[in-house]
């Protein structure tokens, strides 16, 4: 206790000390500020605004739930009427979620017919992203995960394709992307393919032309090529795209990173697949993970990078692919479903089942 | 036309100097300095100048302090040049972190003069600009920022010449990096100034020669040298090649 007295008296005068006091207040209350590599980055951040449709161990609930900005979830049924189905309101509950931009956890209180909120019941939330979010009871951790999709009329799918080429001279090696809502399908397509002339055969990036993307309309046979086709989110489709922009913006305006195209496209496409899972990919310190779309094999660049220091560079697009396609065999959508998806003739139950 | 448009006419953009690579290869992004002034990069930062290009961030604490001390010492040495025909440009790794704001206080901390300005901008402009002028052609360093925050970048637009240094060094060394990229003197003022260097290596050879004849002779180094001459075989071999040549 002596101390403090002597600072007051002497070397440390009140006022300074109410300005020491503050300043230390000032920096704790910054503290969570400071900690800015641990606030997940604006791409990552969850949205629970919108409807949502659930799936506990494959079985897709029947019913929709509407969560609005005023705290309420609206329960939605399909009723079937004359003039064909409509949805329809079941029941209403208030919602709270403990941080609404990174949740851990969900509150659900019934609201009964004279506007009263019941006891509410907690859901834990194991992981998010903004077309997806998986929650589990909160009294019963064992209970199988409840998957929660966001009802959006778009669906999103990633192609990622390539021909196996020579060690010499590569073949195309290219990301497709493709939204559609049933009336309209959008195609993006960005890589590498060969040019040949009579004389002369070179490689070029860019938009792949329409003549070598329909190579690839159907799987390769054999080991011809690789592909891999995923139905995928908003969220992670969005960060691809905007890879894909990019790289797109550099090839129009000549800022393409290097010289050698095949060497473009192998950074190219190791961004545009790590954003299925990161954001931020496109900075020099990479990318910052967000919630797993698939099993990633990155490109490291190193002596462990098992398909750089093995394969040559005008193959590694083929040998990434066939990599992810290994990986991630589960989610490969083969041709019939991928067309019929394209179509809008598959139910919701499929789409949700392939991922 | 006339003559003058018929032997001027090989020349595609008489608003940039002939020799530059121009805009089309060095881009054109728009960057912010440290002033909170938007600048484009050939057009205000390049065209017609030195530029002596790095980059940096804030927050490092690696690489960035040693590198930028050494840029503030090289401030003097360059004199009145600094802010007149030759420009030092540093720009941030993390144009997420680095405001015009806290660059100006990172600019005053480390004494910048007029002539050195500290940038931001894009995420795009820069990964593009730090390609064009950093390239190593292999990713694992190309995305390494240590490495990009050691490098240093001198170019002369008027007449396209390149060269580079890393960072830290002394900046003496980084001043002669500088004076490469100086247009080629006229012969004349070449030949001068090649004989007054060699007079001075001469002055400087003749007054270290006896200090070294002292300190051979301590060592022992006279006797070793004689040993190995090998007169005899010397003489022998000069016989010889007469001989053949004869």
């Amino acid at each position: 206790m002596r101390l403090p007295i002597v600072l007051m008296q002497k070397r440390f005068p009140m006022k300074q000390l109410a300005v020491l006091f503050s300043l230390t207040l000032t920096l704790l209350l910054l503290f969570p500020v400071v900690l800015l590599g641990q606030v997940a980055p604006s791409d990552c951040q969850f949205n629970i605004l919108g409807t949502w449709q659930a799936s506990t161990g494959g079985n897709m609930s029947s019913t929709r739930r509407r969560f609005g900005s005023n705290g309420v979830v609206t329960e939605l049924s399909r009723a079937t009427s004359g003039k064909g189905s409509e949805w329809k309101v079941r029941s209403k509950s208030n919602y709270k979620l403990d941080d609404p931009k990174e949740p851990k956890a969900i509150s659900l209180a019934p609201i009964d017919k004279s506007s009263k909120s019941s006891a509410s019941t907690t859901l834990h939330i194991t992981t998010f992203d903004d077309g997806l979010f998986v929650t589990t009871p909160g009294e019963n951790r064992g209970a199988a995960p409840t998957r929660w999709t966001r009802v959006d009329r778009a669906r999103y799918f990633v192609v990622l394709a390539a021909g196996k080429g020579s060690t010499g001279f590569g073949a195309a090696g290219f990301a497709m992307l493709i939204k559609t809502d049933g009336a309209h399908t959008q195609r993006r397509t960005f890589g590498v393919y060969p040019v040949v002339h009579r004389y002369e055969r070179h490689a070029e990036i860019g938009v792949i032309p329409e003549s070598v993307r329909k190579q690839f309309d159907h799987e390769p046979v054999g080991d011809t090529g690789a592909m891999l086709r995923l139905e995928v989110t908003a969220g992670p489709y969005n960060r691809a795209l905007e890879v894909l922009k990019t790289w797109q913006r550099r090839s129009n305006e000549n800022t393409l990173l290097y010289t050698v195209p095949y060497l473009n496209n192998a950074v190219y496409l190791n961004q545009l697949v790590s954003s299925l899972n990161e954001t931020g990919v496109l900075t020099w310190q990479g990318g910052t993970p967000c919630t797993e779309t698939i099993k990633l094999q990155k490109l490291t660049w190193r002596l462990d990078d098992p398909i750089m220091t093995k394969h040559n560079l005008t193959q590694t697009p083929y040998y990434l692919f066939k990599t992810l396609r290994q990986l991630n065999s589960s989610q490969h959508l083969d041709d019939k479903t991928f067309y019929a998806a394209l179509a809008g003739t598959q139910s919701d139950a499929v789409m949700i089942s392939s991922r | 036309m006339n003559r003058r448009d018929f032997l001027s006419c090989h020349v595609a953009d008489k608003s940039r100097p002939a020799a530059s690579l121009g805009p089309n290869y060095y881009s054109n992004g728009v960057f912010t300095t440290h002033e909170n002034r938007k600048v484009r990069f050939y057009d205000d930062l390049i065209r017609g100048k030195i530029s002596i290009i790095n980059f940096m961030f804030a927050s490092c604490d690696k690489y960035c302090p040693r590198s930028i001390a050494c840029l503030t010492k090289l401030q003097p040495l360059l004199g009145d040049r600094l802010g007149r025909d030759i420009f030092m440009y540093s720009f941030t790794l993390k144009p997420d972190e680095d405001t015009p704001a806290k660059l100006a206080a990172y600019a005053k901390s480390n004494g910048a003069r007029p002539g050195w300005l500290f940038l931001t901008g894009s995420e795009y402009d820069l990964t593009t600009i730090r390609f064009k002028l950093f390239r190593l052609d292999d990713p694992l360093m190309d995305f390494s920022v240590d490495i990009h925050a050691s490098m240093l970048r001198i170019i002369n637009d008027n007449n396209s010449r390149w060269t580079s240094w890393v960072l830290p060094d002394p900046p003496r060394l980084i001043r002669e990096a500088v004076s490469w990229v100086d247009p080629t003197k006229p012969f004349a003022v070449r030949v001068r100034e090649n004989a007054e260097l060699q007079a001075r290596i001469d002055r400087e050879s003749a007054s270290t020669a006896p200090k070294w004849a002292q300190f051979k002779s301590s060592h022992g180094w006279a006797e070793r040298t004689r040993k190995y001459e090998n007169p005899v075989g010397l003489r022998k071999l000069q016989t010889l090649l007469h001989t053949r040549v004869a």
